[in-house]
Order: structure tokens, then C-alpha cells, then sequence
């Protein structure tokens, strides 16, 4: 059978900021696909590993006119000038140019955690300790992705277990292309909401290229210039303020509170 | 010519110089890499034939289709049932790692009597001794956590046939009594503290038909659907009804109370419109909103039987007491349950998945298998229009020395039929009704009951009957029967209790490590032992955020930690989980 | 009496009897027996025993690496002064000044290969370089230049007396003292590259517009900021050093003119980078941070980094002990000469703290609170390890090698 070779594509997502409930079940979707542990009883809210992660932002007003709003920081997959890939001494951050997506090796990371100070949107974990399962809860692992030791860096990579699965299956049909939804990260799968939208964004007839375009989307950080491809959405303009204001807000949020 | 040091230092030299052109170093080297790739003592997926199979969610009433991953027996990713009717292809957090469920470490795993373990027919030995030697007035109760299901029959079978027997269920598990909500057609509604966006009726259905009303959260808490609604009106706790009342003057052109008006405009402004959670008053509202038996409103099922709701039981009339527990588990009312039983050596039975629920307070636990262990129903969806019903097909095994509840009562009520054999009834006799259609989930496709020759198969596949709808114009006003909301204070703060308890939203208590684990890092959910105060409340106590603190309410104490929160209400006290009560608060 | 250990030591110097040498060893090596427990927790147990998280992936370790390796530039810059412009007064401490940069240097790599997460993987830069990360050109750098340091160290050694004794070692030494003026260019060219890329490593982050820089070509200006801070500390460090190991071997190692010296070459090459790096504070606070969308004078505004952070690094720790170095009336005062060298130090640290901690700690996000990190019992044992490692070693080095060459004539 002729080698098929997938049509190249620019995944990048639209999240939108109004549907969004603050549930986590794109955290915990994406937590279970990809095989992150449970934490151990010592770690603290920073020592946690949290590839998709939802931020509460406020209005900042006070009872009662307070209002919040949830926002889902996952790895922004930059397109320019990549500050993770550029700066890891290994080569262990790689960008698929037929996707656009930022890989991350955990098998060659050295664990310098130089590409943690890199990246503005915090989006990388590092593995403080060897991950561990209750009894039996191994056999929950999803074996499409591979568990990772201690002292190596991990982050979102759009679920490219998927993606390397729908294209087998796409190949076995002898097709070059995916057809929409065909290839869905666990997070916009999952999430109760629909609120985010996933596809290839230089496809000018898919749904996540329109939202990118149209005045109501923007990107946080945006004014670093490393051209993220998470897109947020909203018609609250506190929210847009919030969310899209670079530097420090003016009503900083807490820390979690932790037992 | 001995050997001499420089010939020990050429040879070393040499030696040296020529191993680097011999593969022993770059081998050992990359042996190192190769031990740190795969580093001993990390647990490796299993590899076997993927496979889907289908369920559905038990956990909540939502009744959530569910479309499972499974690494040859063992499921390895959850998720939702694409066209469900109910669930809309959604799964909530809690759904999407239920299969993690089973492995948690405070399950119950074998049946205990007074703390031992003891064997299963032992211990249906002595309930039924316990219940053989119940006085003439004194009561065996079951507690039903959701009634309207087949094995809430065996239960009601099992109790008909004793002297005193009362089928009961937890406050507030039948919020709507036999009306749906029709959530599609909705314009407004008017909450009066239900969790309109964290997790009810369905989720998937209520968040595919947010855009469609308008939100208006009535309740003292800084809630996640307060801090989400289109309008937040946050009354003083306690005074839900009179707020309710307020807006029907309002809506009559009554009064002048500023919020009520808001409310009642906006009421009038998106029709249809209902009231939902609440108390008496609700009813009243919703009959002034014309939402009864009409689309965009309550409409009424065919299945409905009532339930006694346990706080109308009389109190100390319980001998024998069995609870069921879910593994969803929500908390239950113990001061509540404690009431209604004898003050003299009560008996309880805990028939429940779960060590640390009532298993804590019960002379006798009976190990129910956990959500996905064992086949399992799922009545009717929360807050469905018309009745329902799908199986819950298992998809691990159940370790052994378990007992499902129903089960149990069957034993105890020496029938021979098991379970499974009661749920067969369930399905034949839908079959025989020849009414509603059933939404099949592996290739969403719905077909009348008329049209499936093996009904009991299609719902063992994953399925969902739904019955045909009432006609139009069968539900009256006073038909609507809405339980008791959320009491008010049993006294107004005062110097001793100065401020005032309230609940504020909370994760499940039993879930998965990782949504634990998830909700802590991203502060998303505040722990249980968080009390989330006004930084001016807070510091007119004497607080520091954060600080350790102790929570004196006249039920019970708890030690806490102080959070500081200028959303929430000043004079009130946010607590995962807890009743409305006058309280104080004084650092540890 | 001669014995073993004193036929070991110089000729014409006096040291401590081995009781005394004993007494002054035995805490140090307590320390070092301490520190390195802590490091083994953190190899055998994993990163987790330390206060670093995922907000500061970089802890008091990487600050402190970057500090001592600064200090002790002062090894690549007197080789420099001394063997290539020349300047031969610096022979009084410049084998003091080696064995400080190769304390330093080791010291710093072992710290590094405790601060990875797979230390075993340490070859992988090697092996799949990228040449686009600072932190390769780091690595690189620092293991050739550590290399040379090993090889300026081994003559220093086999001068010792008894060990030149052996022909061959005389031989050996007498041939790579030959090549010092090479060994000095090369470890001058490295240094070069590898201080400036330690503050390329901060220069470059462009998600973090607090530290990130504009430059020339692919070198933000931090690159050279770093070389010449370190440029000048390195004279301060050895000059503060040397008066150390006077004070507490209680004997006169340097004639009284070099001390003075060393510090006026601190202050004459302070100058150029107090100007410098208030150009680069300038432009930073107008042009670079807010073309990135965040207001210098926001970061300011948390607590406990305020303002007078960029003060006290610029001039109180800047301005003020190059003037005091540049003035020869304050020079001759010990005190005033100290002090100032102490304040130039000091100033090297800060700078570097706020470039790994204070870089962390800002929020980027505009939701984000401020982090803050103490670190744990074990990092700072670590550290404390590395640090009696290198008392230890000078310790040794100071009794039997010459390391002070005026000491002989002042001791008379």
C-alpha cells in the first residue's frame, strides 16, 4: 500500500470566555487521556501537574456586583519564535511543521527546566516526584500515551496520541485528509459546555478559522510576539480587559487555598 | 628493566586513549540514557484490543449516557454518548473518570456487623432478627436516595409486607414531584439556590440551552451559577420565600421593592418563564407565571410515585433503619436521621460502596459494588419531561463479598429473584406498555418499542426508553408539588451566633484522585474545610486570610480554614456542604 | 622539625601545626558530610525535597551557581591582565586566584548536576545540541573552560615541593607553564562567551519581558552586562579572598600595594557598566517592556521588590564603590577598600538574584498573584556543601602549594 502522507494542517483552538462554566472537565478529561498521576500527599497546588488548567478571573467589584469568569490556560502552541523550543540545551521541544504543533520529548529532557522560565503562559510541569497510582488504577492508564519518570518536563501537545490515531485510520481508508471532528483533543471533547472549538486554522472553511477571525477573539499575551494559536472569546469587555490586559491586573488574584 | 612507573603511566594513557575507539564507553553511555528512559518502577499502560462499550452514568439522577474506552476488559477513558437525549453527548467531571471509582481506598469490601467482618448470609441473619424483634409501633425504614426505580419497588414490596414499614427518601430527591422541566423552550428562570450551571439536572442539557433563557440566581451564596447568572440577587439567607413573594407582587404591579421589579421585568420580558428550587412560595410564583403544564414550563410525567420524605417521618419511630448510598454520595442529613430513630438501641444498616459515609455511624455494612462493578438502572433523567429508563451494563468486575442493595432486600424478603431478574421485569414490562421509543447509543438511532424484538438486548448494549408525552393540558397548578427548600435559621443570628452558615458549592465528597487533585491546584473548588468569609466580616471576627480558625454552629464545630473573599456576603460564613444555621467564628 | 607533613608544605613559610590545621578542618568537613546528605536526598528521593515548584523552576541554587561563577571570573580575568596585557604585579595572586575559579567552577557544576531532573542525562547537550539556546553555548563553555582550569591547576599542584621532585612532574610542569599564555587566551575567549550567556540565558525570554532584552544580533545586552560585572567583581572577589585568608592564616601574603590595585581595577571597569546598564535600564523601561505590553514601573508594585531594588543594584552597590575604588586616598584605607569590594559583590549577587528570583516571582499572566519561594533545608545544605568544599580545597591548597608567591619575602 502507497504511503499516504497527511495533508498539513495548523491546529489551533477557540475557547469561548462566555460559555464557560468553570467545571474543570476539560482538566480532568485531559488529566485522565494523558496519564498524569494523582498528587502524592506532600505536593502543593504549584507542584501539580495541570496541562489544561482553568483560571478564575473577577470583575474585581465587590459583593454584590462581583462576577467571575473562567479561563482555560493550556499550552499555546506559539507559532513564532517559539520560547520553549528555542531555549531547551537538548532539542527535546520540537514544532511539527505539519501541525503546528509543540512537542515536547520527556525521554530526552535533561530537567533543567529552563523552557519553565521561557514559557509566559506557564503551560509546563515538571515531574517533582516519580508518579504513582493507587492499587489498581494503573490499569486506567490510557495506552496510547507514555507514563513519564521523575525530573522531566511534560505539556500539552493537543492529544497527539489522537491525532496519530485518526490519521492511521484515515490512512487505512486511504485518505489523506481528516474529516472535521475526526481528530478531537480529550479537553474539547469533553468539555460540557462546547465551548471550545478545535480544528486547523489555515483551513479558511473550518469553524475555528472564522472564530480566530472575527473581532470578538483575541490572545492573551499577544503583544510578546510568539503568535499563540489559542484564540478566547468573549462579548464581556471586563472579561476581554481581564483576560487580553498584558502585565499585572489591577485586583491580582489569589493563590488556592490549600488544607 | 622492571616495570616502571612510566610504564604504568603509558599503559593507563594508552589504554584510555584506545577504549574511546572501542564501543565500551559511547555503550555505556547510552546504557544510561536507556536506564533514565525507562526508569524502573513507573507503571506502563496495559496493551490489549481496544474495544467500546456503552453504559450509563449512575452517579447523579442526570442518568448521562456513557461511551467507554476499554483496554480489552478494563475501561480507560470515559466519555459522552453523542445525541443522548438526556446528557446531549456530556459527561461532568465526576462521569469522566467514574471507572477511576473503583480503585479509591475507602470502599467498603466486605460486609462488617458492628466493625467485623463477618459473611453476607450472617448478617442478613441478624437485620432480620433486628427486624423480627421491632415493637408494634415502632417503624423498619428504608432510605431510598432515588426513588422511582425497580429496585425502589423491591424495597416498597419488602416494607409492604412487614407490620410497619415506610419507604422514605432523603429531603429534597423529588424537587419537582412528577414535573419535567422543558428546559428547550424556557426564556427565564428564576432560581431560588438551585445550581442551575454546576451540576443540574443534566448538565449537557442545560449548558446546549443556556443561550436560549435568561438567568436569574435568587440565594445568599457567592455560588458558581450566582457568579455566573445574568442577574445575581443576593438575599439575606433565610428569606428565599419572602423574596419569592415579593416578585409575585411584582408581577401583579404590587409593590415597590427595587429588586423584586428587576426581577418581575425581566420575568415578563422573556416568556416563558419558571422558579425552580425554593419553598412554598416557589409554587405560588410559578403558578402566577403560568408555567404549569404548558411548553417552556412543567410538564408531567406519567411515572411518578410519591415518596415519603424522610423529615416527615415522626421522630424516634425507627427501629431498623437501611440507607442506601450511591457512589455519587451525596452527603446525608444526620442530625435529620438521627432524629427519627429510637433512642434505644436503634439498628442501622448501611447498604453503600463507601467506608467513610454513613458506614461510619451503622452497626451493620453491606458492601454495594461500586458505579461500573455490577449491572445497575438509572431511572428517569433528572428534570426529563417524559419518564425514562436505561440500563447500567458493568464494565469491571466486581471483586467478591459484594451485595447490591436491592440485592439485599431481596434476601432479606427470602425471594429468590436476583437483581438482575428484577430488572428484566423492569424492561418486559416496557415492552409490554408498547409506548416511547428507545434511543440506542452505539449508532444513535431511535426506534419505537413496538419496532425491537429483543428490548432487553438493545438496553445491555446502552440505551434510553423515553416514554411517550402526556397530551397537553393534563397537569393542573395544584398539581405541582415542590418539597421544602432550604429551611431559614432555626434562630436569628445573635450575640452568640453572630453570623450565619450557608453552603457554598462543593465537589462531589467521592471522586477521583485526579479531580481532587485538579480542583486543589487550580483553586477551582475550595477545599472542604474552607470558610470563605467577607475580608470585613473576617476581620471584625479577627481573622487573617488564611488563618486557622474554629466554626461553632449549635449542631456541631468544625475546624476550618479562613478564606478571604469580597464576593461573598458580608455576615455570612461559606461552608462546603452545610445546612443554613447561626454560627461564629474565632481563630484557633 | 621537619616531618612528612611540613616537608610537603612551601619552602620559607611557616603554617599551622597539624593539630591546629585539624581543628580548622574538622567543621568544614562536618559541613561538607551535611551538605551532601541534602544533596543525596534530592538525587535518591527526587526535586521534590526542595521549595522549587513549577512557578520557580529555578531556585537558590541556579542563583547562586550564577553568582559564584561570576566571582570567580576573577580567575579568567587576572590570567588575562597577567598573561596576555601583561601586567605582572597580578603574579602575587594569581595562583589564588585559579584555584578560586576552579572552587568556583566545580563547585557550580556539581551544583548543576543536583539541580537536574536526570543528571544521568547530562551528555544529551552534547549530543543533540541546540545551537539556538544560550544554555548550550553554557554548557559548553563551561566544561571546556573547567577544563582549563583543571589544566592552569595542575602546575600550581606540581610545584609543590615534594612533588617537583619527581622529574617527570618537573618536566610536565615546565612545559605547560609554557603554554599559560594559551591556556590564559583560551579561557579568556571562554569566559567571555559563557559569562555573557549566563545573562543571555534571562536576556533572551521573551515571555518574560521583566528580564528580556534587546541587543546586538542574537545577544540581548544582558550578554555583555554580564561579562563586564563579572569583569569587575572577579578583582573584588580575590581582593576580599586574599584579605580573608590573610586575616585568618594571620600572616602577610601580598605586598601592600597589590590590594589597592586589584580594586582600582574593579572600579576603573564598575564605570563602563554602571553607564551601561543604566542606558540598558532606560531603554528597557522605555521602549522594550512596554513594547511587550507591560509597564516597567508595574513590576515595582509588588511587594517586597519595589523600586529600591533597582536602586540599590545601580547605585548603592553600583556607583558608590566605583567611586570609592577610583579614589587612591580611599583605596590605601582597608576599610574603605574592603567595604567597597564587599559592596561590589554584594552588588553581583543582587543583580543576579533579580534576574533568576525576582524574573520568577513577577506574574505574567494578567491573573496571576506574585510567587514567592523560600528555599528548604536541603537546598541550602547544598549549598553550604559546595561552599566547605571549596574551604576545604583552598584549605589544602593554601597549606601545601605556593599560592602566594610574596608570602615567602614577607615573611621574613
Amino acid at each position: 500500500m502507497a504511503a499516504i502522507t497527511p495533508k498539513p494542517a495548523r491546529y489551533g483552538m477557540a475557547i469561548d470566555l462566555d460559555r464557560c462554566t468553570g467545571c474543570g472537565a476539560c482538566m480532568i478529561a485531559c488529566a485522565a487521556e494523558n496519564n498524569v498521576p494523582p498528587a502524592r500527599p506532600e505536593a502543593t497546588p504549584r507542584t501539580g501537574i495541570t496541562w489544561m488548567r482553568v483560571y478564575q478571573i473577577s470583575n474585581g467589584a465587590p459583593f454584590p456586583d462581583s462576577r467571575a469568569a473562567f479561563v482555560p490556560i493550556l499550552c499555546q502552541q506559539c507559532g513564532k519564535e517559539t520560547p520553549c523550543a528555542a531555549v531547551c540545551p537538548q532539542e527535546a521541544v520540537e514544532t511539527d511543521p505539519a501541525t503546528g504543533i509543540v512537542d515536547q520529548m520527556p525521554q530526552r529532557c535533561l530537567g533543567c527546566r529552563y523552557c519553565m522560565a521561557a514559557c509566559p503562559y506557564h503551560a509546563r510541569y515538571f515531574n517533582w516526584w516519580d508518579p504513582q497510582w493507587p492499587a489498581g488504577m494503573e490499569k486506567t492508564l490510557n495506552p496510547d500515551v507514555a507514563t513519564r519518570m521523575r525530573g522531566v518536563v511534560e505539556k500539552c501537545n493537543f492529544c497527539h496520541g489522537r491525532l496519530h490515531a485518526a490519521r492511521a485510520r484515515a490512512a487505512a481508508e486511504g485518505r489523506r485528509e481528516l474529516h472535521p471532528g475526526e481528530y478531537l483533543p480529550a479537553c474539547v471533547e469533553a468539555c460540557p459546555a462546547a465551548a471550545i472549538v478545535f480544528g486547523d486554522l489555515d483551513d479558511p472553511a473550518s469553524e475555528v478559522a472564522r472564530l480566530a477571525r472575527d473581532g470578538q477573539s483575541f490572545r492573551i499575551l499577544e503583544r510578546l510576539g510568539t503568535e499563540p494559536k489559542i484564540y478566547y472569546r468573549t462579548t464581556r469587555p471586563w472579561v476581554r480587559k481581564a483576560a487580553a490586559q498584558p502585565g499585572p491586573a489591577s485586583a491580582p488574584g489569589k493563590e488556592p487555598v490549600h488544607a | 628493566m622492571g616495570f616502571t612507573r612510566r610504564d604504568l603511566l603509558t599503559f593507563t594513557g594508552g589504554t584510555t586513549a584506545g577504549l574511546l575507539f572501542t564501543p565500551v564507553p559511547w555503550g555505556l553511555l547510552r546504557d544510561t540514557a536507556v536506564l533514565s528512559e525507562n526508569w524502573p518502577g513507573i507503571p506502563q499502560p496495559l496493551h490489549g484490543e481496544i474495544r467500546t462499550r456503552y453504559t450509563t452514568c449512575t452517579l447523579c439522577p442526570a442518568g448521562c449516557g456513557v461511551r467507554a474506552r476499554c483496554d480489552g476488559d478494563q475501561p480507560v477513558g470515559l466519555a459522552g454518548v453523542p445525541g443522548h437525549p438526556a446528557s446531549r453527548g456530556v459527561l461532568c467531571p465526576a462521569g469522566l473518570v467514574g471507572h477511576h471509582l473503583a480503585f479509591c481506598r475507602d470502599r467498603a469490601t466486605e460486609p462488617l456487623a458492628h466493625g467485623k467482618p463477618v459473611a453476607i448470609e450472617s448478617a442478613a441473619a441478624a437485620v432480620s432478627a433486628a427486624i423480627a424483634a421491632c415493637g408494634a409501633r415502632e417503624a423498619v425504614a428504608i432510605l431510598d436516595p432515588r426513588p422511582g426505580r425497580a429496585a425502589s419497588l423491591v424495597y416498597r414490596r419488602f416494607l409492604a409486607e412487614l407490620p410497619k414499614g415506610v419507604h422514605c427518601a432523603p429531603p429534597d430527591s423529588q424537587p419537582n414531584g412528577p414535573f419535567g422541566i422543558d428546559l428547550e423552550n424556557t426564556r427565564a428562570i428564576l432560581s431560588f439556590g438551585a445550581p442551575v450551571l454546576d451540576g443540574w439536572l443534566s448538565p449537557g442539557r442545560v449548558l446546549a440551552n443556556r443561550s436560549h433563557f435568561q438567568l436569574i440566581q435568587v440565594e445568599p451564596a457567592y455560588s458558581r451559577t450566582a457568579s455566573l447568572a445574568d442577574l445575581w440577587v443576593p438575599v439575606l439567607p433565610g428569606s428565599e420565600d419572602e423574596f419569592a413573594t415579593a416578585v409575585v407582587r411584582a408581577l401583579q404591579g404590587e409593590t415597590t421593592d427595587a429588586h423584586a421589579m428587576d426581577v418581575a421585568r425581566t420575568l415578563l420580558r422573556n416568556k416563558p418563564a419558571i422558579a425552580v428550587g425554593g419553598g412554598p412560595a416557589v409554587a405560588r410564583l410559578n403558578a402566577v407565571l403560568g408555567s404549569i403544564g404548558r411548553p417552556g414550563g412543567f410538564l408531567p410525567r406519567r411515572d411518578f410515585t410519591p415518596v415519603t420524605d424522610i423529615a416527615s417521618v415522626p421522630d424516634g419511630s425507627i427501629r431498623v433503619l437501611l440507607i442506601e448510598e450511591t457512589a455519587g454520595g451525596d452527603p446525608l442529613p444526620w442530625d435529620l436521621l438521627r432524629r427519627k430513630l429510637v433512642p434505644q438501641d436503634p439498628v442501622l444498616v448501611a447498604l453503600t460502596p463507601w467506608l467513610d459515609g454513613c458506614a461510619q455511624h451503622a452497626d451493620y455494612v453491606i458492601p454495594a459494588p461500586m458505579y461500573l462493578e455490577s449491572l445497575d438502572e438509572a431511572p428517569t433523567p433528572a428534570g426529563s419531561t417524559v419518564a425514562g429508563f436505561s440500563l447500567s451494563p458493568a464494565l469491571l468486575t466486581a471483586p467478591p463479598k459484594l451485595a447490591a442493595p436491592a440485592g439485599f432486600v431481596l434476601r432479606l424478603a427470602h425471594d429468590s429473584a436476583t437483581y438482575p431478574d428484577i430488572l428484566k421485569r423492569r424492561v418486559a414490562a416496557i415492552k409490554k406498555g408498547g409506548r416511547g421509543a428507545v434511543f440506542t447509543y452505539p449508532d444513535a438511532k431511535s426506534t419505537r418499542v413496538s419496532d425491537i424484538a429483543d428490548l432487553w438486548k438493545s438496553m445491555l448494549g446502552g440505551a434510553l426508553w423515553l416514554d411517550d408525552p402526556l397530551p397537553a393540558g393534563t397537569a393542573r397548578g395544584a398539581d405541582l408539588q415542590v418539597c421544602a427548600g432550604p429551611p431559614g435559621p432555626a434562630l436569628p443570628p445573635n450575640r452568640e451566633y453572630p453570623l450565619v452558615l450557608i453552603a457554598a458549592s462543593a465537589p462531589p465528597p467521592h471522586g477521583s484522585p485526579l479531580m481532587s487533585k485538579l480542583y486543589r491546584e487550580s483553586g477551582l473548588r475550595r477545599p472542604a474545610n474552607a470558610a470563605t468569609v467577607h475580608p470585613k466580616t473576617g476581620r471584625d471576627q479577627g481573622l487573617a486570610d488564611g488563618d486557622r480558625a474554629i466554626v461553632t454552629s449549635r449542631a456541631a464545630t468544625f475546624p476550618v480554614q479562613v478564606v478571604f473573599d469580597p464576593a461573598v456576603m458580608p455576615g455570612v460564613i461559606e461552608m462546603a456542604g452545610q445546612a443554613v444555621s447561626p454560627a461564629s467564628i474565632r481563630r484557633a | 622539625m621537619p616531618n612528612a607533613d611540613t616537608q610537603l608544605m612551601p619552602r620559607g613559610v611557616r603554617r599551622s601545626t597539624p593539630r591546629q590545621f585539624l581543628l580548622w578542618i574538622l567543621p568544614w568537613a562536618a559541613l561538607l558530610a551535611f551538605g551532601v546528605y541534602g544533596a543525596g536526598l534530592c538525587l535518591v528521593k527526587g526535586l521534590n525535597q526542595t521549595h522549587m515548584d513549577n512557578r520557580f523552576a529555578f531556585g537558590l541554587w541556579i542563583f547562586l551557581d550564577l553568582t559564584v561563577i561570576a566571582l570567580g571570573a576573577g580567575a579568567f580575568f587576572t590570567g588575562f591582565l597577567l598573561y596576555i596585557l601583561k601586567k605582572s604585579e597580578l603574579k602575587a595572586v594569581i595562583n589564588s586566584a585559579v584555584v578560586i575559579g576552579f572552587i568556583c567552577y566545580s563547585g557550580a557544576v556539581a551544583a548543576l548536576l543536583v539541580d537536574v531532573g536526570q543528571p544521568a542525562r547530562f551528555w544529551f547537550t552534547f549530543w543533540h545540541p541546540n545551537v539556538h539556546s544560550m544554555l548550550t553555548e553554557v554548557t559548553f563553555c563551561i566544561s571546556c573552560y573547567l577544563t582549563v582550569l583543571f589544566i592552569e591547576y595542575i602546575p600550581i599542584v606540581l610545584k609543590n615541593r615534594k612533588l617537583r621532585q619527581i622529574p617527570s612532574f618537573l618536566v610536565f610542569e615546565f612545559e605547560l607553564h609554557k603554554l599559560m599564555p594559551v591556556l590564559a587566551g583560551v579561557g579568556t575567549f571562554l569566559s567571555f562567551f559563557h559569562q555573557g550567556s549566563l545573562g543571555g540565558l534571562y536576556g533572551v525570554l521573551r515571555g518574560r519581558p521583566f528580564a528580556f532584552r534587546e541587543g546586538f544580533a542574537i545577544w540581548p545586552s544582558t550578554f555583555f552586562l554580564f561579562i563586564l560585572s563579572a569583569a569587575a567583581a572577579g578583582p573584588a572577589f580575590i581582593l576580599l579572598t586574599t584579605w580573608l585568608v590573610s586575616k585568618v592564616s594571620g600572616k602577610q601574603l601580598v605586598r601592600p600595594e597589590v590590594l589597592p590595585m586589584l580594586g582600582r581595577i574593579s572600579g576603573v571597569l564598575l564605570v563602563p557598566y554602571i553607564l551601561l546598564k543604566s542606558i540598558d535600564t532606560l531603554v528597557w523601561i522605555d521602549s522594550t517592556s512596554p513594547a511587550r505590553g507591560f509597564a516597567a514601573y508595574q513590576y515595582y508594585a509588588w511587594k517586597p521588590f519595589g523600586a529600591w531594588i533597582l536602586f540599590a543594584e545601580i547605585v548603592v552597590f553600583g556607583l558608590a564603590p566605583a567611586l570609592i575604588l577610583l579614589r587612591r586616598r580611599l583605596r590605601e584605607s582597608p576599610a574603605w577598600l574592603l567595604s567597597a569590594a564587599t559592596l561590589v559583590c554584594l552588588g553581583i549577587a543582587l543583580n543576579r538574584f533579580v534576574l533568576t528570583i525576582q524574573t520568577l516571582a513577577l506574574p505574567t499572566l494578567p491573573f496571576d498573584p506574585f510567587m514567592s519561594y523560600l528555599p528548604s533545608w536541603q537546598e541550602t545544605a547544598t549549598f553550604l556543601a559546595v561552599v566547605a568544599y571549596g574551604v576545604l580545597l583552598y584549605s589544602f591548597s593554601f597549606r601545601y602549594l605556593t599560592l602566594f608567591p610574596q608570602e615567602k619575602d614577607l615573611s621574613c
